[in-house]
């Protein structure tokens, strides 16, 4: 059987080759005819968006003819066939071939594309193609320069908020996909527990370097392909949406122009209030409660584990060797603390980025080049550094009018290096330390993280290296570096076969090195911990003896990703009457490396450098609590390789520009390991259809000339590459048993395939005359059937995990986009235009299989996506609440009754569900931005408003459990029942002891806490002023001056209940002013 | 003209030849560390995974649920809710994960290499490694089911055990077999066959402890066919262990004991270890930080005992278990000497040996007596007194090993008679002599999708 297949398909790509072969040869094969007497033959041009000025026809034998400003034209041909050129200075040429004398009889109609101009031409570019917006069927949208100015800042993704519809940057979910980054989506989401990132490419090619390399500057302009048609020759890769970036470029025959920017930006103080913590005082009233009923008494009983200071304190009182009244003085003394200040003034600054740029371009006939450089410098709230140079060049080489050579070359290099420790990083006694972090003459305190002074002082009988931890000296002695350093080159040689047809063979290649370093030198508490806890005293002899090297510990991490893409491509572009033909069809390899090796050097010292040796597998007892331990060994290496071939090819047929219909095929292929050769390929389609309403003859609405319909459908995919279909294996070492290891790390699992995700769209282009509102409208439904889901199965089999990963989900998603952009005002000093961005989204799940099939499934703050058949992906569902009774307990339902039977409310929503409210979607459903631009002469202001609303959020109340366990307690442990009567004026539940955790769990998932996360944001203010630079004596074109706000708070939320909903429990974006300047001359 | 058709002909073959080699361009693996196991050094290395084979590992709910285990009020009241659950014999829902998922990976693992080894022909060249993969596969597979039979099914006895509900006997590593209890009777046999088949074929001495070994087969028997009443096998095979490993160590100053007043008093790996496993921390409710010992079996250590100074430590007004042999605060589980003096002195006992009974008891206590005073044998009068003499220092030798569960069903279906007590929130729980409770209650999401039995 396998044999025979393989013979069908070598017998097909065969046949496919010869077919090929003929095709390519067969044009050309006709003899040259001289015509009997001249004939005229007659034409038209069609040139949309551009005046038709001075453009020529010149034909081969036959001589040549200017072009009216109508598009006509007429010529006398002499010989057949006979080849027409049609070319000017603002057109891209186009060739047509007449070879018989009964095409002189049609009149031709030729279609021909504007060249791009500095300003003003917009063409998106697919990666594999650039085309002009009305002349696909594909969504796409375009962000150009000009809007990627209107954010600040390093990273290129950023900018992309509020640009564009469709696009939604999650904040605050958390997935367990390693694959997943950005934290972008496109059109919401198309997987459960696949990778959710968008496709990030660069200049035609997969970007596999760090996304922090790009500098911001560089970017000419993003396309984001939204739908199946456009995303489809991506392939396996694209189904959530595609990111394209471009980067800027020199033109052939451009004049030298340089541009430069400078700015920096400069940020507010975070507020450490936004991480919710009640007051010292209650702090410590709650540990004084805990402490008397014994909570602590574990601990202490070690005479080892770190207590905070107050229990210290009252266990001194309990042993007597403290008076009431030293207790209460020593207390007050902790209460007067103002733990926000103390941490702000001690480990956090405002955040500076200092950014540069320059860029020259140059152009003559036949050769053109750009060179940019970049350099950020800065450091963040914690004091963190951080570099980034970038250098750039691209050059396109005009060999002659068939072969043309481009190359790039960009080099970056980055530098950061740990802070400042950022709040709540540091513990005493397992809790948010409350002491002040200086004492009055401004010396380090100590904090008791991990063990009792009292206990390491006597231990060690004063033979140990000091074992406290200063909180304000430690990250000086706790460095973490990190750098990286990429290249990235491509080529790109171009060549015209045929007038119609050219062929393009390109390269890229691209290696990143990325260093992470770590030095815990000898003054550091980890390293002395660490040398302590391998020590042996001799209590006789009192002789020391370091089982670990004494000096410090220098860890490093190393990856190397380097990946290769070669690609060859056919595209071809012909006009047969009037219609015309464009197609694309080519062939991809590509391959990714990542090798990681990493070591940990005991002994370490810089100066003179030197490291010594560690016996890794001795077997130590913790000079503290006598478990036995090893020295970590820390030497690793991995190597993983991804590789990727892929066919594809896309066709367009236009016919009279005014019906289009396109398709796509690709076909993917990747080393999954232990899959079989069917999964190891994938083929992907689409098909599209366009209609240009407004060029039928019918057509007579005056006051919108521009309209375009136009329908899509296709499928792409999904592939996870670490689900694989057999049982496979990893290959380890253990220094317990000394002896290598294999350990299963997916059992098989024959049935897994790959995700499938088909997309409808339905898009509206249109333009009212003069484009004072121009603007599209989409309709989209994704359906992704044979997702991946977690599937509870029978553990027993193998215990290693409670769930196996299946085909077993289905979802559906659909939602609108629209973008407007209007002219409001166009008057000579004075503009107002207007963008909206809105975008709807909703999803749900259609089949999942669990045993959990209740509302329960949709508790926990929707912080995840979570299946549940019905409802949205990321939703919301809590406990139908009853109060409080009179003892401050909440009170859920059970049976519809009010009760306090925590396990019984639980098991009733477990079962039934009755006890529970649905709320909604957890993410944004309607989201956009509104963005207003007014210019007044030199002058320009615009500012965004970021609008998100249909969503819940869960609120982090108090939770009791983990105030006993790790002293973090909201701040409405003050609004708590305290008393009978509390219940009628508070939701807060009592504090009581012994601690039961299912009735925190009752509290904090029932719908007192839930609350709607709408809100709308002003997302940034920008303010320019452009000097009037040409008429200086130095030679500016333009320069001008900017001052831009971002991050400027929330203008509007829907509840209260939280400072701001997007950010709770953390601390949320803080205010950025960032003042630049930039130019070109 | 003629360039062109020779530049389309060449790119046309060049997109043929490429599509047709990258079947080998995608055969590459994705990850360098990744294997498929199929060789013997690939399933030994499966076996040697200890942190999936041996630590962590053996079931705990049975320990939280015997009587070595004492909760003062004070403490218990203010535990968890699960702590409460666990300490008042109550029957409750637990999930994944659990002591069910945890011992039933490493039955994968020796179910996994038991399909692979029989893949593989038998060699002179491959005959040591063949036959210790498939004999180590054999012991884990027996050690694991025996341990989950004491747990999850009834004691053994009254005649009852080929009907009582035992565990699922999982003998293939493909998850499409469905789950089935077996009863008591037939996992028993089914741990034993496999113990049998697994003392065949692995050496006298591991390479490491993590191993199992011949002395741990035979060891291994001894326990199930104590388990099974049947003295007279128990001795045999408790005696051919100890023919292959009889070393004790001497409390008093032995290279293995660290210090009998430290955290950790004894070196992992010591002498008197046969077989490495560490028990599973599962309900935290027997962890010794959590969990004090019962006052009267404290208090029934002799002062001379070195014993009292090795295993005690004083915590919160009652006394803490500190006496693992795995080197670590985690409990020892595994097989050790001591162990097998004990069922080899109350085999003797039992079938009427009574002075060979106690020599061997007196050869292990003499170890751990303090050396500076004389020890005086001990001596029995009459049979019952030998046995229970013996069963008294088999509590006290083998504390928080995670036999004495097992060891009260046994005793319990002899008409030993022993009833459970424990006080909660100051209500006194009692739990009766061969109580249904005896076999712990299963995970309910395991009885849900496996649609099993519960208890």
């Amino acid at each position: 059987m396998e044999k025979m297949i393989k013979k069908v398909k070598n017998t097909l790509i065969i046949l496919t080759w010869i077919a090929l072969v003929i095709l390519i040869n067969f044009e050309t094969s006709t003899a040259q005819v001289k015509l009997l007497k001249p004939k005229i033959f007659r034409g038209k041009i069609i040139l949309a968006d551009a005046e038709i000025k001075d453009v020529y026809v010149r034909s081969k034998h036959s001589g040549s003819s200017i072009i009216l400003p109508d598009g006509s034209f007429e010529l006398a041909i002499k010989f057949l066939p006979e080849t027409l050129k049609f070319e000017g200075i603002n057109v891209y040429e186009t060739v047509r071939v007449l070879i018989r004398e009964k095409d002189l009889l049609d009149e031709m109609v030729i279609k021909m594309v504007a060249k791009q101009r500095d300003l003003g031409e917009v063409v998106v570019s697919t990666g594999y193609q650039r085309v002009r917006p009305n002349e696909t069927n594909g969504d796409i949208s375009l962000i150009d320069n000009k809007s990627l100015n209107n954010r600040t800042g390093t990273n290129i993704l950023d900018r992309l908020l509020g640009q564009t519809s469709g696009l939604n940057v999650n904040i605050g979910k958390t997935n367990a996909n390693p694959q997943n980054k950005t934290g972008i989506s496109v059109r919401g989401l198309g997987t459960i527990n696949g990778p959710l990132d968008p496709l990030i490419v660069l200049d035609g090619f997969i970007y596999e370097g760090d996304i922090n390399n790009i500098n911001p500057f560089d970017i000419e302009n993003i396309s984001i392909l939204k739908d199946a048609s456009a995303a489809s020759i991506w392939g396996a890769r694209a189904g959530n949406g595609v990111i394209v970036l471009t980067s800027k470029k020199a033109r052939l025959n451009q004049v030298l122009d340089i541009s430069f920017n400078a700015n920096a930006t400069i940020n507010t103080l975070p507020d450490l209030t936004q991480y919710p913590q009640m007051s010292v005082s209650e702090t410590i009233e709650a540990e004084r409660f805990l402490f008397d009923k014994g909570y602590f008494n574990n601990r202490i009983s070690t005479n080892y584990i770190a207590l905070t200071p107050a229990v210290e304190l009252f266990l001194s009182k309990r042993n007597g060797k403290i008076t009431d009244a030293q207790l209460e003085a020593a207390l007050d003394e902790f209460r007067k603390t103002d733990i926000n200040k103390e941490w702000l003034d001690e480990f956090y600054t405002n955040a500076l980025i200092q950014q540069y740029s320059l860029n020259i371009r140059s152009g003559t006939v036949n050769h053109a080049f750009s060179l940019s450089g970049g350099y950020d410098r800065g450091y963040d709230q914690n004091y963190s550094a951080s570099t980034r140079s970038n250098l750039r060049f691209t050059d396109q080489l005009k060999f002659n009018p068939r072969l043309t050579l481009n190359t790039s070359l960009t080099l970056t290099f980055a530098d950061s290096r740990s802070g400042r420790p950022s709040f709540g990083s540091i513990r005493e006694g397992q809790r948010l330390p409350y002491r002040h972090l200086r004492d009055a003459s401004g010396n380090p305190i100590v904090l008791a993280t991990e063990y009792r002074a009292a206990y390491t002082d006597t231990a060690g009988m004063g033979k140990l290296l000091d074992w406290k931890y200063y909180p304000t000296e430690e990250y000086k002695h706790d460095v973490t570096t990190t750098s990286r350093e990429e290249i990235l080159g491509s080529v790109m040689l171009s060549y015209r076969i045929l007038p119609f047809l050219n062929v393009e063979a390109s390269y890229q290649g691209q290696r990143q090195i990325a260093k992470t370093e770590n030095l815990t030198d000898e003054e550091s508490y980890i390293t002395r911990g660490l040398i302590n806890s391998f020590s042996q005293l001799n209590s006789t002899t009192g002789l020391i003896k370091y089982n670990l090297p004494r000096g410090g510990i220098f860890r490093s991490d190393n990856t190397y990703t380097s990946s290769s893409t070669g690609r060859l491509q056919f595209n071809m572009d012909k006009n047969i009457g009037v219609s015309s033909i464009n197609v694309l069809a080519g062939m991809e390899v590509r391959g990714v490396k990542t090798d990681g090796d990493g070591n940990v050097f005991y002994g370490y010292q810089e100066d003179p450098l030197g490291y010594q040796s560690a016996d890794v597998l001795g077997i130590y007892n913790h000079f503290i609590t006598g478990d036995i331990q090893q020295i970590a060994p820390g030497a690793k290496i991995t190597s993983l390789m991804n590789r990727f071939v892929s066919v594809y090819a896309n066709g367009a047929y236009t016919y009279a520009g005014k019906y289009r219909l396109s398709a796509s095929v690709r076909r993917d292929g990747s080393n999954v390991f232990g899959a079989s050769t069917n999964e190891r390929w994938k083929p992907l389609w689409s098909v599209g259809g366009g209609w240009s309403v407004s060029k039928e003859g019918f057509y007579d609405v005056s006051w919108l000339p521009e309209l375009r319909l136009s329908l899509t459908y296709g499928k792409s995919g999904n592939v996870d590459l670490s689900k694989t279909a057999t049982a496979t294996a990893v290959y380890a070492s253990n220094t317990q048993s000394t002896l290598p290891f294999v350990r299963v790390r997916q059992i098989n699992n024959p049935d897994l395939r790959w995700e499938q995700l088909a997309q409808l769209n339905l898009k509206l282009d249109f333009a009212s005359r003069n484009n004072r509102l121009r603007g599209s409208i989409s309709y989209y439904r994704k359906k992704g059937t044979d997702l991946y889901g977690s599937f509870l199965y029978d553990y027993t089999t193998w215990g290693s995990s409670a769930e196996l990963t299946r085909n077993v989900a289905d979802m559906e998603g659909r939602g609108i986009d629209l973008e407007l952009m209007s002219k409001n005002i166009t008057a000579q000093s004075f503009q107002w235009n207007t963008s909206l961005f809105f975008s709807l989204n909703k999803s749900k799940t259609v089949k999942y299989y669990t045993t959990n099939n209740t509302l329960t499934a949709l508790f926990g703050g929707g912080s995840q996506i979570t299946p549940l058949v019905g409802y949205p992906l990321y939703s919301i569902s809590a406990y139908k609440w009853g109060g409080l009774d009179a003892k401050g307990n909440p009170q859920g339902y059970v049976n519809g009754l009010l009760s306090t039977n925590y396990t019984a409310i639980a098991n009733e929503a477990r079962l039934s569900g009755n006890n529970v409210r649905f709320f909604g979607a957890a993410s944004p459903v309607y989201f956009g931005s509104v963005m207003n631009t007014f210019a007044y002469r030199n002058l320009s202001l615009s500012f965004n408003l970021n609008f998100k609303l249909g969503y819940y959020a869960t609120k982090r109340s108090i939770s009791y459990n983990a105030l006993a366990s790790i002293g973090t307690a909201h701040p409405d442990y003050s609004k708590r029942w305290q008393k009978p009567g509390d219940e009628a004026n508070t939701d807060v539940p009592a504090f009581l002891y012994p601690i039961v955790v299912s009735r925190d769990a009752f509290y904090s998932n029932s719908e007192v806490n839930v609350f709607r996360a709408d809100n709308i944001r002003l997302d940034y203010i920008n303010l320019n002023y452009n000097l009037n630079a040409q008429h200086w004596k130095f030679p500016f074109r333009s320069l001008d001056i900017y001052l831009n706000g971002s991050n400027l708070g929330i203008l509007w939320k829907a509840s209260k209940a939280v400072a701001d909903p997007d950010y709770q429990n953390q601390i949320g974006q803080t205010k950025a002013i960032t003042l630049g300047v930039r130019g070109n001359f | 003209m003629v360039t062109k058709y020779f530049i389309g002909t060449v790119c046309c073959t060049l997109i043929m030849i490429s599509l047709a080699g990258c079947e080998k361009f995608l055969s590459v693996k994705s990850d360098a560390k990744l294997l498929i196991p199929k060789t013997i050094p690939d399933l030994q290395g499966m076996l040697d995974d200890v942190t999936l084979m041996n630590i962590a590992r053996t079931p705990s709910y049975g320990e939280a649920s015997s009587d070595d285990v004492y909760y003062p009020p004070s403490q218990i009241d203010g535990g968890s809710e699960i702590a409460r659950n666990v300490y008042s014999w109550k029957k409750f829902d637990y999930q994944y994960p659990n002591e069910w998922a945890t011992a039933y990976l490493p039955i994968y693992n020796s179910n996994f290499c038991l399909e692979g080894i029989s893949a593989i022909e038998r060699l002179g060249t491959n005959a040591a490694g063949w036959d210790n993969v498939k004999g180590s596969a054999l012991f884990f597979r027996s050690f694991y089911f025996f341990l989950l039979t004491t747990q999850f099914g009834l004691g053994y006895g009254n005649g009852t055990s080929d009907q009582d509900l035992g565990i699922v006997l999982r003998l293939s590593s493909d998850f499409n077999v469905p789950s089935k209890r077996s009863t008591v009777k037939e996992c028993l046999l089914q741990a034993l066959s496999d113990a049998k088949g697994a003392a065949e074929l692995l050496p006298n001495d591991p390479l490491v402890k993590f191993r199992p070994s011949k002395a741990a087969a035979y060891a291994q028997l001894a326990r199930i066919y104590l388990y099974m009443h049947d003295y007279t096998n128990a001795l045999y095979y408790a005696d051919q262990c100890l023919r292959i490993k009889a070393t004790l160590m001497d409390y008093n100053g032995d290279s293995d004991v660290v210090g009998l007043d430290l955290a950790i008093p004894f070196k992992r790996f010591n002498k008197e270890t046969i077989f490495h496993a560490e028990m599973f921390a599962g309900f935290s409710v027997h962890i010794p930080v959590n969990a004090k010992i019962d006052p009267l079996l404290y208090s029934s250590y002799e002062p001379d005992d070195l014993r009292k100074r090795a295993f005690f430590r004083a915590n919160t007004g009652f006394q803490q278990f500190k006496g693992s042999y795995a080197g670590t605060a985690n409990l020892f589980s595994g097989i050790a000497v001591d162990e097998i003096y004990l069922i080899r002195a109350e085999c003797r006992a039992r079938l009427g040996d009574m002075d060979g009974g106690m020599d061997d008891l007196n050869a292990l206590l003499i170890k751990r007596w303090k050396n500076t005073v004389i020890y005086i044998p001990r001596t029995a009068q009459g049979q019952n007194d030998a046995i229970s003499q013996i069963l008294m220092e088999r509590r006290k030798e083998l504390l928080m090993r995670g036999l004495r569960w097992s060891d009260i069903k046994r005793y319990n279906k002899e008409g030993a008679g022993i009833r459970l007590r424990r006080v909660l929130t100051g209500i006194t729980f009692y739990l009766e002599p061969n109580a249904p409770f005896y076999a712990l209650p299963l995970p309910n999401d395991i009885i849900e999708i496996a649609e099993l039995k519960q208890n």
